[in-house]
């Protein structure tokens, strides 16, 4: 799963820490999606995307294969 | 008003506490002061939860929750596996010449079972739970 989480944080001008105070997680899960190594929970995915005012498919693209 | 705590500076006291707790700990086992020891722990602990309420950040998230799942099935593979392979090995070798290593062998494999057993009902439990 490719996510844009670091462009919409950016065009927020939040830093990781601030960005994960306002979701009520760690700065290392901010880093983990970030770097794509961790998938949120739906939960999660749909708090980000109403934190930035935009849709959860607008922040989190799933892979080729993954959409199959 | 509480004054509020970061993560780092909870951490600093976190590695604080342990070192001391540590210390008063293997000052009672050379001294025989065993309440010093049981003392020492339950107040570190204590003071451990207290802080921890003042942190300002999150400390544990779905992140910190889904690798402690990971890291539970890892240790039931690997502890379950290896213990019932050892104790099975320690009874064959003690019905070849070597008695003591029986009882040894099968409180091993008991150990083995029971963590299966264990594993087996949250298994049911945590099904029912999400509606299987």
């Amino acid at each position: 799963m490719k996510n844009k989480l670091r462009i919409y944080r950016a065009m927020h001008d939040l830093t990781q820490e601030e960005l994960a105070t306002r979701l009520g997680v760690t700065r290392q899960t901010i880093i983990a999606i970030e770097k794509g190594k961790y998938c949120p929970s739906l939960e999660l995915a749909f708090k980000i995307a109403r934190f930035f005012k935009a849709r959860v498919d607008d922040i989190f693209i799933p892979e080729e294969s993954e959409a199959q | 008003m509480v004054k509020k705590l970061n993560v780092k500076r909870y951490e600093l006291y976190r590695r604080a506490i342990m070192i001391a707790v540590a210390l008063l700990v293997g000052l009672s086992a050379v001294t025989g002061e065993f309440a010093l020891a049981i003392s020492s722990v339950v107040i570190g602990l204590l003071i451990l939860y207290s802080i921890k309420g003042r942190v300002e950040q999150v400390l544990v998230d779905e992140r910190a929750f889904k690798i402690s799942e990971k890291a539970s099935r890892r240790t039931i593979q690997v502890v379950g596996t290896v213990t019932a392979i050892v104790g099975l090995i320690m009874i064959v070798l003690g019905r070849g010449g070597y008695p003591a290593l029986t009882d040894f062998g099968m409180a091993l494999t008991y150990l083995a079972i029971f963590l299966l057993a264990v594993y087996l009902m949250f298994y049911r439990y945590y099904s029912w739970k999400f509606g299987e």
